[in-house]
């Protein structure tokens, strides 16, 4: 079998070296807010070019799934995603960090990870050339629907009021409107400020709502920033491991779920978790611990993103479409090494496209021990750093990550501006996450909405367009079971124990 | 998500919203909820207004529908308060402990740092924003050894990163126009 023979190949002295420099290199990047994993393998894409196509390769997938991965970090540690895939680590990961459960929530997530690493690789190995024809199937309505889905996460998320966690959303859809259109070409939203021209970065964006507003109240008050349990217990890998074996079905599923969406072009690792977080949320039996610190919600995350390493590669080899931005950087390479990607690179290429397979799991099976020394470090310098040099510390690599994503201090200025802002509504009852949400899937939102409605006004058939296809309707169904599920549910068990009506509206006792 | 305030929203008796007194009808307590919903209401009949000057119908169906559904919400959000739903809502309220001075130190400070990047240079306008915030998040005293190690942390830390991002990873950060 074709498949095997390369498992030596890919476990060279060098393609192993490879492995690990690239696991590392990546989980180091990845970690640092501002810098993502498309930049960590756009910044590295220079030095695979005089590499065998395999090598080459196998150094890019690991510094792809290493910086996945370390964005974690950086989510569980700081309230700030390292890479957008993250975005959903922050909102279980750093609740754990807080009541003194971080160097758990790190272990964690290396596990999440890996698992999902391998099961994103597994289909890849198995079930490219079939997988990649689900891509084609997705048209614009679909990519609508999908952002419809990401976006009724806001009801899993919303602690507090629905309608403040919507207006948040809708408040982050025309934040993402902000410069020139996707579809046409008008200038929108500016008000004449020439800053605003070219959009709001979304990770520049990300970095400004989750962080600014930890540091503005971590400079009010002297206390800690994460809560130190009086021994260190390590890495607590043996309670991490029980965790995870009592939540295999969520990994799996999550990683699948991670899989799939990382097949879809131009849908990431950022999608992949809200949707496995969504679903990990709805099917658990402990709900009301999402967001407050439940470790089913950093598994669901940190498979689901790492699977989209396994999953974006099959339309990137099978189809030459990139499944996620970093793999449209990796096309690129693989074009300079003069490979041709396409349905037949499986049969004639055979032998690269194997290697690099295998070379794959063995990075994601390094980052087991790489990712448990660096979380076991990045966790300790963390608390151990003083409250005086952490704050300017994190301060300034909040300034240098979002200038270099566009060289562009417009940029800075804008990320400090929505963090205040941010910051602000917080105190109204209005979390951050739902405007992230928004400005995030917006452009996939907005896209798929208008060319799915130029299509159904062209066939006189919007409604059609919308509503009749059987992948939107699939997709509608999760939008209502997500979004009134969990209302249904208190809503019924309210009625049971004969409480108020205003039920999840009000949090009247 | 609240950010540090595990306790917000679990405690209806206690004043939410920056208005004084606990008188016990709801209304009279909590006014921020109704300019809020003012406030976004106002932000979608802005941006309304803004897509009437777009061209192309592909311009302005989303962020107009957006913009709509926003205004919808924040009328819901106001009758919600008028029947008294929002009572409880996650609303911080513990101000007046926390230092407002540091927090204001804070955010100058990165705002001037980006203002001040194109003319002092990354560099420079990065170790004095990270002075600055270092004084901001100052809470203990000033021993000899604080006084020393902090500053050459605190230069250790920026110019490394000022390197790491301009020779390894080849970032251009700007230079400054100044002459030194």
């Amino acid at each position: 079998m074709a498949a095997l023979d390369n498992l030596f190949a890919a476990m060279s002295p060098l393609n192993f070296l490879l492995a690990l420099a690239g696991v590392v290199a990546g989980t180091v990047i990845g970690s640092l807010p501002g810098l993502t994993a498309t930049m960590a393998v756009a910044v590295l894409v220079p030095i695979t070019f005089s590499m065998e196509p395999a090598s080459a390769l196998i150094l890019m997938g690991a510094i792809y799934t290493g910086a996945i991965y370390g964005g974690a970090y950086s989510a569980i540690l700081l309230n700030t995603p390292g890479t957008p895939s993250a975005i959903a680590t922050t909102f279980d990961g750093y609740p754990m960090a807080k009541r003194g459960d971080g160097d758990l929530a790190v272990t964690l997530a290396c596990i999440a990870s890996v698992s999902g690493g391998l099961v994103g690789a597994t289909f890849l190995l198995l079930l490219a050339p079939p997988l990649a024809s689900v891509a084609l199937a997705f048209g614009p309505v679909e990519y609508f629907w999908l952002a419809v889905f990401g976006l009724s996460l806001i009801a899993a998320l919303s602690e507090g009021n629905l309608i403040k966690a919507l207006i948040g959303g809708c408040l982050g859809l025309l934040l993402s409107a902000i410069g020139v259109a996707e579809v046409s070409a008008d200038i929108r939203l500016t008000f004449g400020s020439q800053v605003l021209i070219g959009g709001i970065e979304t990770v520049s964006a990300l970095i400004g709502l989750y962080c600014v507003p930890v540091l503005i109240d971590l400079v009010a008050t002297p206390d800690k920033h994460l809560k130190v349990t009086t021994q260190s217990k390590g890495i607590r890998l043996r309670e991490a491991l029980a965790i995870s074996w009592r939540g295999k079905f969520n990994l799996i599923r999550s990683s699948v779920v991670g899989t799939l969406v990382g097949i879809l072009p131009g849908a990431g690792g950022s999608i992949a978790g809200l949707v496995a977080y969504s679903e990990a949320r709805r099917t658990s039996k402990n709900q009301e611990q999402f967001g407050k610190g439940a470790p089913e919600g950093v598994q669901a995350t940190e498979s689901a993103n790492n699977a989209t390493v396994g999953g974006g590669f099959i339309p990137t080899l099978v189809l030459g479409i990139p499944g996620t931005p970093p793999d449209a950087v990796i096309l690129g390479a693989l074009l300079v090494q003069g490979v041709k990607v396409g349905p037949n690179l499986f049969t004639s290429e055979s032998s690269i496209v194997y290697t690099f397979i295998w070379g794959l799991f063995l990075a994601t099976i390094l980052m087991l021990p790489v990712g448990l020394i660096i979380g076991r470090y990045a966790y300790r310098s963390i608390i151990a750093i003083p409250k005086a040099l952490l704050v300017p510390t994190v301060a300034f690599m909040t300034l240098i990550g979002t200038y270099s994503i566009r060289n562009s201090t417009s940029d800075v200025v804008i990320m400090v501006i929505l963090g205040v802002i941010g910051w602000v509504l917080g105190r109204f009852g209005f979390s951050a996450s739902p405007i992230v949400l928004g400005l995030i899937l917006g452009s996939i939102a907005e896209q798929g909405f208008v060319q799915a409605w130029t299509i159904g006004s062209a066939t006189e058939n919007i409604a059609g367009m919308f509503f009749g296809r059987p992948i939107s309707l699939a997709i509608i169904a999760m939008i209502v079971i997500s979004l009134f599920g969990p209302s249904l549910v208190r809503l019924i068990r309210g009625d049971r124990s004969n409480q108020s009506m205003t039920g999840d509206i009000g949090k009247n006792p | 998500m609240t950010q540090d305030n595990p306790t917000t929203g679990t405690s209806p008796g206690v004043s939410s919203g920056p208005a004084p007194g606990n008188a016990p009808d709801n209304r009279t307590r909590e006014i921020s909820t109704p300019i809020m919903a003012a406030l976004f209401v106002a932000i979608g009949a802005l941006v309304i207004w803004d897509t009437t000057t777009y061209t192309d119908a592909d311009s302005y169906v989303f962020p107009r529908t957006i913009a709509s559904v926003m205004i919808g919400l924040s009328v819901l959000l106001a009758i919600q308060w008028l029947l008294g739903w929002t009572k409880g809502d996650d609303v911080e309220t513990s101000t007046i402990a926390k230092s407002i001075p540091r927090r204001i130190g804070l955010v100058l400070a990165m705002i001037g740092a980006a203002l001040l990047m194109p003319l002092l240079g990354f560099l420079i306008s990065g170790i004095l924003a990270f002075t600055a915030i270092m004084f901001a998040a100052m809470y203990d005293p000033w021993t000899p050894y604080r006084a020393i190690v902090y500053p050459i942390a605190g230069a250790t830390i920026v110019v490394g990163f000022y390197l790491l991002f301009s020779r390894v990873l080849q970032v251009p950060l700007p230079e400054g126009t100044l002459p030194f």
